[in-house]
């Protein structure tokens, strides 16, 4: 039996809304970081580490914005 | 397609936003950056083969999928009376049924549900 793979345009539409639900719940996400976590989640990366780690570089992030130093 | 190492470094770039697009001090906190998110991932991955050499099977672990814990953010909107958004986060969770959808979309939602509100709304326009 052959396999069902994702194609483009079912792909584009998973994404948008995806990222609507994003939106939806402040998850702060805009498209370029959700496809790396779409596939960083493919490639079997537990999804609460993930989010571990995005919380950690936007802390970093701001203490760069606002010019503060943060021990890493 | 994409290993993990080109996906978080790439992760780490969209962090440094506030940095020139070169340089030494660049450098330097995508070296921190990764550091970190490295750091995360392997300390869970150190944890997820502690837990399956001593969980039972069944024992413990949350197996709520995503798309219900999505379900109930939906429900805690309308309780705070967001009514138009919660009945457009239920309409995108059906979209999400479709065939030919990505395989991952569980793990995602319970990516979206961790990140909930870790940012605040935006501005409303009149």
């Amino acid at each position: 039996m052959a396999s069902v793979a994702p194609n483009l345009s079912a792909v584009r539409e998973t994404m948008d809304v995806l990222l609507e639900i994003s939106r939806l719940l402040n998850s702060g996400l805009d498209m370029e970081s959700l496809s790396i976590c779409v596939r960083l989640c493919e490639q079997g990366i537990n999804p609460e580490a993930l989010s571990s780690v995005i919380k950690e570089l936007r802390k970093a992030s701001d203490s760069l914005k606002d010019g503060t130093v943060v021990l890493l | 397609t994409m290993g993990i190492t080109r996906l978080v470094s790439d992760l780490c770039e969209i962090h440094l936003a506030g940095l020139p697009r070169t340089g030494a001090l660049r450098d330097v906190w995508k070296r921190r950056l990764k550091q970190k998110a490295y750091g995360i991932l392997l300390s869970r991955i150190f944890q997820d083969m502690r837990t399956s050499k001593t969980a039972s099977v069944g024992s413990g672990v949350s197996t709520t999928p995503g798309k219900n814990k999505v379900l109930m953010l939906s429900f805690n909107l309308r309780v705070c009376g967001r009514e138009e958004d919660a009945q457009r986060l239920e309409e995108l969770l059906a979209m999400l049924d479709g065939p030919g959808m990505l395989h991952e979309t569980g793990a995602v939602l319970d990516l979206l549900v961790d990140l909930a509100g870790t940012v605040p709304p935006p501005p409303q326009l009149f």
